[in-house]
């Protein structure tokens, strides 16, 4: 009966370990608040946003949640929206793009990614294939199979962060640079809370 | 007693004039009958090797005829279980690379102080001590290039694993990096 026991809550400690560490993932997907980006018409993957030159953008337009409703219907439109006009100048590279520019074979890299831009930690990509990048910010992109942290196949994009406003306030210039960093910081909001429940959560280790 | 001391020091400046020079040494790395590039060093698992043995050239053209006639110094790795090992290309294959980043200069680490390898072509690896491969710009340069990373490398255990420590010292500044010391003051 005591042996019993001792399985029964060695069993229940177990499972509480598996749920606690699952709840922090969940609780990661709760946070996600980034709006719906709108790229030229088209619903990109909102870390896009992130990934475009300042020099690339020729129109930015904010819709308050309300009104993306009512613009593109439900979904990620109740965080609002981000309608982005390109330049006609403007070099833009696709997910099959990207891919190949920095050597790889677009059909075969793993379906999950993560954006590295500036000093911020990796944010999760929702959709590499929605995702899109400025030419010239594009710094290289990484594939982690074996990654101890992260153990499973990811791609890695990293990013030149072209303007950083934390570091660099003063060089607030561009018309449209007040409006760009005002949605940043929703996303440097979102990093920083990801990387402190990344940090806080507990790992099974051995 | 003055002797003694003067001898010492002279000892000691001797140690510092010549040391450069002794390991200075060419030598070559192999892995059984294979010439490897020594940063291979960093991407084997001590476990699965079943001995590091040194050898001077002539004694290595002798013993294992291997090629390494008027080549001072011979660390040749033996290892009977080749399925985990994989070369330069073959990684950049299984890491869904295309046959243009085999033409890319190469790195351990993203760093840009990183020095290029010479004989990337000629680099084996254990598949699963290789974390990441990434094609880069290099920011000072505007070139691309390839990086590879393995995982942190603590001072190993076991006996292949302290003779690998010490190889990735002896080949990384002639014995200057930390893992070279820590197994030095061990």
């Amino acid at each position: 009966m005591k042996i019993l026991t001792l399985i029964f809550l060695f069993m229940l400690m177990a499972l509480m370990s598996v749920m606690a560490q699952n709840s922090s993932f969940k609780r990661i997907d709760v946070i996600d608040c980034r709006p719906l980006v709108i790229i030229n018409g088209k619903a990109v993957d909102p870390l896009s946003f992130l990934a475009l030159n300042r020099h690339d953008i020729q129109d930015f337009k904010i819709l308050s949640p309300a009104q993306a409703i009512k613009k593109f219907g439900a979904g990620r439109s109740q965080f609002g929206a981000v309608e982005i006009t390109l330049t006609k100048t403007a070099k833009i590279f696709t997910w099959t793009e990207l891919a190949k520019r920095f050597y790889l074979i677009p059909g075969q890299i793993p379906a999950e990614a993560r954006l590295y831009y500036g000093y911020f930690a990796g944010l999760p990509v929702n959709d590499p294939t929605l995702f899109i990048t400025s030419v010239s910010t594009a710094e290289g992109l990484s594939i982690n199979l074996n990654d101890y942290q992260i153990n499973r196949p990811i791609v890695l994009i990293f990013i030149q962060d072209t303007k950083d406003y934390k570091n660099n306030p003063k060089t607030i210039t561009g018309t449209l640079d007040k409006d760009i960093d005002e949605v940043k910081k929703i996303f440097d909001t979102e990093s920083e809370k990801r990387v402190k429940i990344d940090n806080d959560r507990p790992r099974i280790e051995g | 007693m003055k002797k003694r001391c003067l001898f010492r020091l002279l000892f000691v400046l001797a140690l510092q004039f010549f040391g450069q020079v002794v390991f200075a040494q060419n030598a070559s790395l192999y892995l059984n009958k294979q010439e490897i590039a020594p940063q291979s060093v960093y991407f084997f698992e001590p476990a699965t090797i079943d001995s590091i043995n040194f050898y001077t050239g002539a004694d290595a053209n002798k013993k294992l005829d291997l090629p390494t006639t008027g080549i001072d110094s011979v660390f040749v790795i033996f290892k009977k279980d080749m399925s985990d090992v994989v070369s330069y290309f073959q990684l950049l294959s299984l890491y869904h690379f295309d046959e243009r980043s085999r033409l890319l200069p190469l790195t351990i680490g993203l760093s840009h102080n990183n020095k290029y390898i010479d004989k990337a072509r000629l680099l084996v690896f254990n598949i699963n001590k290789v974390t990441s491969v990434s094609a880069n710009i290099k920011n000072n340069t505007h070139t691309d290039f390839v990086s590879i990373w393995h995982p942190y490398n603590r001072p190993y255990n076991s006996r292949a694993g302290k003779m690998l420590t010490w190889l990735q010292g002896y080949i990384e500044g002639y014995g200057d990096n930390s893992y070279y010391l820590k197994f030095k003051n061990r």
